[in-house]
């Protein structure tokens, strides 16, 4: 389990997340972008780097985070618009599946090309001013 | 009727539009026309709505926001209704994969009743509903779970 908290004077975002990949999914307008959002304003942890469908789409920055991805350790990587992403080539999540385990992956997708258990499926939750995410299935037995 | 077709077989004939919501942006090209109907998806699956052309009500904050903060799902119905609106929807196949099932359903149910909408899509969510044609490489489906399931079968082949 691995907890993430940034408070902000507009939102605090409280993670609670079970494993190094969790993937975002649910239905139209319920707050996926809104967290990437979210993520992509931090400005105080350089631990947390946001990929999303605009900031790749020169093919120099696509090889620029397939390459970040696989030297990196210990850090957060927000992915949204995975479905798009992931049509241009293989080599994102190829390289997110071959990750040694010391980063942490957030992806928003309804159909990445990831190894994961369902039980890293998770919807995200936004009440109060405090924004967390909700899996959608329990936890498997060890 | 929405009609699905399998993404690895789409036919030459029609525009593959493979990310609407990234073509919405292109020259404002839809915003600048909203009209009710575009009103209308924007509270049906947004849940929000149009303050102008440019902006929307925040749906987490009170605060007006730029109208590129919808969501995806929802610009790409945009996108779509904006074909329908120009009478060239015969014309493309949308990409209709960041549709949630709420969207996918809206399509389904409001959007294609009069129409036929070419999709295609690379999940298998496609709402709750019942009693509404739909169509998946060439058959017809009236219920979302019998659809899903063939769409399954569809992406698994």
């Amino acid at each position: 389990m691995k907890k993430i908290t940034i408070k902000s004077s507009e939102y605090d975002i409280e993670l609670n997340l079970r494993s190094n990949i969790t993937v975002i999914t649910g239905d139209t307008a319920t707050g996926k972008s809104f967290f990437y959002d979210k993520m992509h304003r931090v400005e105080d942890r350089d631990d947390i780097i946001c990929i999303n469908y605009e900031t790749i789409r020169p093919k120099a920055n696509y090889n620029a985070m397939v390459n970040a991805i696989k030297q990196s350790k210990h850090k957060i990587f927000v992915i949204d618009h995975a479905d798009d992403i992931q049509r241009r080539d293989d080599s994102l999540m190829y390289a997110i599946n071959t990750d040694s385990g010391t980063n942490v992956f957030i992806i928003i997708g309804r159909n990445p090309k990831l190894v994961y258990n369902i039980s890293d499926l998770a919807e995200i939750s936004v009440k109060n001013n405090k924004i967390t995410i909700e899996y959608l299935f329990p936890e498997p037995l060890v | 009727m929405l009609k699905i077709l399998d993404i690895k077989e789409l036919p030459d004939d029609k525009e593959y539009i493979q990310v609407p919501w990234d073509s919405y942006f292109i020259d404002k090209k839809v915003t600048k026309y909203l009209d009710n109907s575009d009103s209308k998806i924007v509270a049906d699956v947004e849940k929000t709505s149009l303050i102008n052309n440019e902006t929307i009500h925040g749906k987490f904050s009170d605060m007006p926001i730029g109208i590129g903060c919808l969501s995806e799902g929802c610009k790409t119905l945009l996108c779509i209704n904006h074909a329908i609106k120009t009478g060239t929807i015969n014309q493309h196949i949308f990409n209709i994969t960041a549709c949630g099932g709420n969207a996918v359903e809206y399509l389904a149910t409001v959007m294609t009743a009069d129409i036929d909408v070419y999709a295609c899509i690379e999940h298998e969510d496609l709402g709750v509903f019942d009693n509404v044609h739909v169509e998946i490489d060439g058959e017809i489906f009236t219920d979302a779970i019998n659809a899903s399931t063939r769409l399954i079968e569809l992406q698994g082949a």
